[in-house]
C-alpha cells in the first residue's frame, strides 16, 4: 500500500531546525496533518538529516514525526527507502571511491580533532567539533593533509561547531541528486519538489535544478548569508517569516503547492448541512482518518465546545453496528462505547495531549468501502503509545467526507503499548 | 420400569398444528434475520417480543407456549467481550434456517478425557469451521453448570456455541454473553420447589453432589448403582405427596438429578425447536449427540437425527438397543467421542464430513473440491474455507507433517496478493508474502511440542462484488505452554485459480485479553 508512484509533490526537508521545532510541537502537527490528509497518498516525503539513524529513531521518538517515504541519513552518506528502511547499497558503491576512513582517522590524530560522540561516527562519515575560532586555521591545515592522502572528499562545516568529512559523492545535495536520477530513471520523477532547510549543510540542496526552497525563519546565519549572497533569479527560495514545519507551510502557499491548508488550521467540518457528500475517493478517505482523530483530541483537550453536534459526528461516524477489537484485547461496539467520551470533554485541557495519524493509506475495495490503514499515535502525560490500525470505511453521503467507519481493528505497536484507555 | 418421563406429551403438543395455527403467534422482527446464524452472540430480537394467545384449547398446550406468552421475552444481545465482528452486510448466510443444529454433550461426547491432546476434538473443530460455521448452528446441551463449564472451557479447546443447555436441560443461555431464557425459567417454576427437594433428599440421606451442581431448577446427588431403582422410586413418591412434578434422571452409574417435570434436555430442545420454528428459522436438519442416561431424551425429540457415540454409557446402549435400533435416523458410532460425531455426518447424510486436515493428503494438497459438492454458489463462504484451510496447512507444515519441498509450500505463497499487509499480535506489520515465505525454513520447527491451532466464531461477509471480509478468533496450543488467542480480521478478493478462488488482501490480529 505504500505510495510507489511518481510523485504529485516532493519534499526534501532537513529535521533539526527545520521540520523539527525543538521548542513546539503544535507546527509540526500541523504540517503532518497536511501532509497525511492530503498528500500521503501521491506524494513523496523525504527527510535529509545530518543524524545517523539511531539518532534519528531517538528524534522520533520525542517529536511528531512522520514516517517518511525515504531517509537520507548522515549528512548524505547513507539513503533508506520506506517502512523497512532498506540501505541503497548502489549510493554506497559510488561514495566508496576516493574513500578511506582509515586515512582520515589517521590525519585526525596527527590533528588531534576532537571526535563527535560514536553514534555520529558512519562508515562514510567521520565526524569532530571544531570551534569557530579555531576553524580559520584548522580547516586549511585539514584540507591539505586530507588532499594529500589522495582522498575524494568534502568537508562541511556547519552551526559553528560542528565539522563533518565525508566522501566526495556525499553531501545532502549529492544524495538528493542521485535520488532524482533513480527516480526518474524509474519513471517516478516528481512533478514539484520543495527542499527546506536551516543551515550550512542544507545549502547543497538549493543547489540541485528545478526545485523550489524554502528557508525557515529560524534559519542560521551562515545560510541567510548564502542567500543573500545569491545572484540573478532567486525567485525559486523562499525566506519564510515562520518558524520550522510552520515555515514549509508558508512556502507551500507561497509557492502554490496545494493543498496548503492544515485540518489543524480550520473548524473540521462537523456535517454537511443541506447537501450530501459526494462519492468518497482515496483522499476523502485520508482526510476522513485524520480529521476524527483530530476531532477526538480536540475534545479531549477542550479545543472545541462540547457541542452536540460534535459530539454526533463523533458517535454517528462510527456506524450503529460497528466493531472495535480494542488493542487491549476485547472487541467492543464504538458507537455504544464512545458515550463514556461525552464526559470526558476538555479533560485534556492545559495538558500534554496530541492524538495523530502516520501512514494513512487506503485500498478502494469497491465505490462503496475502503480499507485504510494508519498508525495512531497518541502523546499524553502517561507517556507515547501507538497503535497499528486497520479499518473498514463504507460510503456514506450523510458525513462531510461521504463515509463512516464499520470496523476499527488495532494493535500495540510493538514498544508502544498503553493500557486500556478511558477514552475512545 | 421406565424412570424417565416420557416425552409424549410435549410431542403431541409439538406436532399438533391445528393447536400451533390456533396460536396467533405473531413473527418476530429480527434485526438481521439472515445475518447472525452462525454467531455465537445471536441477536435474536430486536426488541421486547410477548407472544399472545388463542382463546381456544389452552389445555393440551405445551405449558411454557403459555409462560411466554406471560413472560416477556427479550433477548439482547450485548456486544461486550467475545462479540463476533459484523459490518451489517451481506452474510454468507443468506437463508432463514441453519441447515444443520448439532447439539452436543459435553463430557465423554464433544470432549474425550481420555486424550490430552484433544485430536478428535480438534478434528471437530475444523471441519465445523471450514464447512458449518457460516450455515450451521452450534449447541451444547450438557449436565454441567455453568461454572464447571466455564472450568472444562479451560482445559478443553471446545468452540463457542450458539446456546448452552446447562445443567440437564434446566438452563438455557444464550451466546457469550449467556443471558438465560427467562420464559424457561418460568416455566420450569411450575411444580417445582428447590427447597423442598433438598428436605427430602436429605430425609433418604442420599449424598449431595458439589454446590455448584445444585442449581435452582437441578438438585443432584451421587448414588450406589445397586440401590438406584429404589432410591428413585422412593423419593418420586415423596416428592408426589408434597405436591411437587419432578423428573428424576439416573445416568453415568451414579448421577442422580432431580428436576421440574417439564425440564431435561429434550424438553429444552424441544422448547427451542419450537421457538425458532414460530420464528421461520427451524433448522432444516438437527443433529443431537451423547453418550450417556441424561441424552436419552434428546434422541427422543420429535425429527432429530442421533448420533451415540462409541464408548457410550451402558443405559444408552441398553436404549438403544431396546427403542432406538430400527430408526434410521440414528447411528451408533464406532469412533469415540467427537470422532463418532463425525461419523455420524458421514454415515447420516448431514453434509460434509471431511475436514480440511482430512482432506489434506500426504503432499499437502486438497483432495477435494468440497465447494462444488455442496452446491454452494461461488465466493460463498469459500474466504472463510480459505482460512481454514491455511492455517491447517501451516499447522502442519510447522509441525512437519507435510513434505518439505517448494512445490509443496507454494499452497500458503500463491494465495497472497502481492503487497499485502499483516498486523502480527505482537505490533509489527510486514509484506504478508514476505513473512509467509519467512517460514519456509521453519519446516517441523515444532514437531515435538504437539502445536495446535483451532479456529472458533469464524464468519464470513460480503463487502462488494468479489470481495470478501472474514472475522474468527484464533488459538493456538502446545505442549507445556499456555493457550494463546488472537481476534482475526482479514480481507480477501477474488482470484482465479486459487484453491478457493481468492486470494489474501490484508490481515489484522490482536492478542485477546487473557
Amino acid at each position: 500500500m505504500e505510495f510507489m508512484g511518481a510523485p504529485r509533490l516532493l519534499i526534501v526537508s532537513d529535521l533539526d531546525h527545520t521540520m523539527v521545532d525543538h521548542k513546539d510541537q503544535l507546527s509540526l502537527l500541523r504540517f503532518g496533518a497536511l501532509w497525511e490528509s492530503e498528500f500521503n497518498h501521491d506524494s513523496l516525503l523525504v527527510y535529509s538529516t545530518g543524524r545517523s539513524p539511531t539518532m534519528f529513531s531517538d528524534l522520533r521518538r520525542e517529536v511528531p514525526l512522520l514516517t517518511p517515504g525515504i531517509a537520507i541519513l548522515a549528512c548524505g552518506s547513507e539513503i533508506f527507502y520506506g517502512d523497512t528502511m532498506t540501505q541503497d547499497f548502489g549510493f554506497i558503491d559510488e561514495l566508496n571511491k576516493g574513500w578511506n576512513r582509515a586515512a582520515v582517522e589517521e590525519v585526525a590524530a596527527e590533528m588531534n580533532l576532537k571526535y563527535q560522540c560514536d553514534s555520529e561516527q558512519r562508515p562514510h562519515k567521520v565526524s569532530f567539533h571544531v570551534r569557530k575560532e579555531e576553524s580559520a586555521h584548522i580547516m586549511p591545515m585539514l584540507r591539505e593533509k586530507l588532499t594529500a592522502k589522495g582522498l575524494d572528499y568534502k568537508l562541511i562545516y556547519s552551526g559553528g561547531l560542528d565539522l563533518d568529512v565525508l566522501p566526495r559523492a556525499a553531501g545532502k545535495g549529492q544524495a538528493l541528486s542521485y535520488l532524482l536520477k533513480k527516480l526518474k530513471a524509474e519513471g517516478r520523477a516528481p512533478q514539484q519538489t520543495l527542499v527546506c532547510g536551516d543551515s550550512g549543510n542544507d545549502i547543497e540542496l538549493f543547489g540541485v535544478d528545478n526545485v523550489y526552497g524554502v528557508i525557515v525563519a529560524n534559519a542560521q546565519d551562515e545560510l541567510l548569508q548564502w542567500h543573500a549572497d545569491q545572484l540573478g533569479d532567486k525567485s525559486h527560495i523562499f525566506v519564510a517569516t515562520e518558524r520550522c514545519a510552520a515555515g514549509i507551510i508558508q512556502a507551500m502557499q507561497h509557492f502554490n503547492l496545494r493543498p496548503n491548508v492544515s485540518p489543524r488550521d480550520i473548524s473540521v467540518p462537523l456535517s454537511v448541512h443541506d447537501k450530501l457528500a459526494p462519492k468518497p475517493d482515496g483522499g476523502a478517505v485520508s482526510r476522513e482518518v485524520v480529521e476524527y482523530l483530530l476531532l477526538t483530541e480536540q475534545w479531549l483537550r477542550g479545543d472545541i465546545d462540547a457541542s452536540e453536534e460534535a459530539f454526533r459526528r463523533l458517535k454517528f461516524g462510527l456506524a450503529k453496528e460497528s466493531n472495535r477489537v480494542c488493542p487491549w484485547g476485547v472487541i467492543e461496539n464504538p458507537h455504544e462505547e464512545i458515550d463514556t467520551l461525552r464526559a470526558q470533554h476538555g479533560s485534556q485541557k492545559g495538558k500534554l495531549f496530541y492524538i495523530w495519524a502516520d501512514r494513512v493509506r487506503s485500498i478502494k475495495l469497491s465505490d462503496d468501502s475502503w480499507l485504510v490503514r494508519f498508525d495512531k499515535w497518541e502523546r499524553s502525560d502517561a507517556g507515547l503509545t501507538c497503535v497499528l490500525t486497520s479499518a473498514l470505511l463504507q460510503a456514506n453521503a450523510e458525513f462531510p467526507n461521504g463515509l463512516y467507519w464499520r470496523l476499527i481493528h488495532e494493535t500495540w505497536l510493538k514498544g508502544y503499548e498503553g493500557s486500556a484507555a478511558l477514552k475512545g | 420400569m421406565s424412570v424417565f418421563v416420557s416425552m409424549a406429551s410435549l410431542q403431541a403438543c409439538l406436532m399438533s398444528t391445528p393447536l400451533c395455527a390456533s396460536l396467533s403467534l405473531p413473527r418476530l422482527s429480527l434485526a438481521h434475520p439472515v445475518a447472525h446464524l452462525s454467531r455465537p452472540t445471536l441477536r435474536f430480537f430486536s426488541g421486547d417480543h410477548s407472544i399472545t394467545m388463542a382463546q381456544s384449547s389452552p389445555m393440551s398446550m405445551p405449558a411454557w407456549v403459555a409462560s411466554c406468552a406471560r413472560g416477556r421475552m427479550r433477548f439482547r444481545a450485548s456486544l461486550k467481550e467475545d462479540t463476533a465482528i459484523d459490518v451489517g452486510s451481506e452474510s454468507v448466510a443468506a437463508r432463514a434456517s441453519p441447515r444443520l443444529m448439532l447439539v452436543s454433550d459435553l463430557d465423554s461426547t464433544m470432549v474425550d478425557h481420555t486424550d490430552k491432546a484433544h485430536a478428535s476434538l480438534l478434528r471437530f473443530n475444523n471441519l465445523w469451521a471450514a464447512e458449518y460455521a457460516h450455515n450451521s448452528l452450534l449447541v451444547f446441551s450438557t449436565g454441567r453448570s455453568l461454572e464447571k463449564y466455564t472450568e472444562l472451557r479451560r482445559q478443553a479447546p471446545l468452540l463457542t456455541p450458539a446456546l448452552c443447555i446447562f445443567s440437564v436441560g434446566t438452563e438455557i443461555r444464550y451466546g457469550v454473553t449467556m443471558e438465560p431464557d427467562q420464559d424457561w425459567e418460568n416455566y420450569l417454576n411450575q411444580g417445582w420447589d428447590q427447597a423442598v427437594v433438598l428436605e427430602e433428599v436429605k430425609r433418604l440421606n442420599l449424598r449431595l453432589q458439589d454446590e455448584s451442581e445444585i442449581r435452582p431448577h437441578k438438585v443432584s446427588c451421587q448414588i450406589d448403582k445397586k440401590d438406584a431403582t429404589e432410591i428413585i422410586d422412593t423419593l418420586s413418591r415423596r416428592l408426589k405427596d408434597r405436591g411437587l412434578d419432578v423428573k428424576i434422571i439416573f445416568s453415568h452409574g451414579l448421577d442422580l438429578d432431580v428436576l421440574p417435570k417439564g425440564a431435561g434436555k429434550g424438553e429444552a430442545l424441544a422448547f427451542l425447536l419450537h421457538k425458532m420454528k414460530t420464528e421461520g428459522w427451524a433448522p432444516q436438519e438437527t443433529l443431537v449427540c451423547g453418550d450417556s442416561g441424561n441424552d436419552i431424551e434428546l434422541f427422543e425429540v420429535d425429527g432429530v437425527h442421533g448420533v451415540i457415540v462409541g464408548g457410550a454409557m451402558e443405559e444408552l446402549k441398553h436404549w438403544y438397543e431396546e427403542n432406538g435400533k430400527h430408526n434410521n435416523r440414528l447411528h451408533q458410532a464406532k469412533e469415540r467421542c467427537a470422532g463418532g460425531i463425525v461419523e455420524a455426518l458421514e454415515e447420516l447424510s448431514l453434509g460434509p464430513y471431511l475436514s480440511p486436515r482430512d482432506r489434506m493428503g500426504p503432499n499437502g494438497i486438497q483432495l477435494s473440491d468440497t465447494a462444488s459438492e455442496n452446491g454452494q454458489p461461488k465466493g460463498s463462504g469459500l474466504a472463510q474455507r480459505e482460512v481454514v484451510e491455511f492455517n491447517t496447512f501451516f499447522e502442519k507444515w510447522i509441525n512437519g507433517e507435510v513434505p518439505n519441498d517448494p512445490e509443496t509450500f507454494q499452497r500458503l505463497t500463491s494465495v497472497i496478493a502481492p503487497g499485502s499487509t499483516m498486523v502480527y499480535p505482537w505490533g509489527v506489520e510486514k509484506n504478508l508474502l514476505e513473512s509467509v515465505t519467512d517460514a519456509q525454513p521453519k519446516h517441523g520447527l515444532t514437531k515435538d511440542k504437539k502445536f495446535r491451532t483451532w479456529i472458533d466464531c469464524i464468519q464470513e461477509q460480503k463487502l462488494a462484488e468479489g470481495v470478501f471480509m472474514v472475522t474468527w478468533h484464533a488459538w493456538q496450543m502446545s505442549e507445556g505452554a499456555e493457550r494463546t488467542g488472537y481476534f482475526a480480521t482479514a480481507i480477501f478478493r477474488e482470484k482465479e485459480g486459487t484453491p478457493n478462488g481468492v486470494e489474501w488482501l490484508r490481515v489484522h490480529e490482536t492478542p485477546r485479553k487473557s
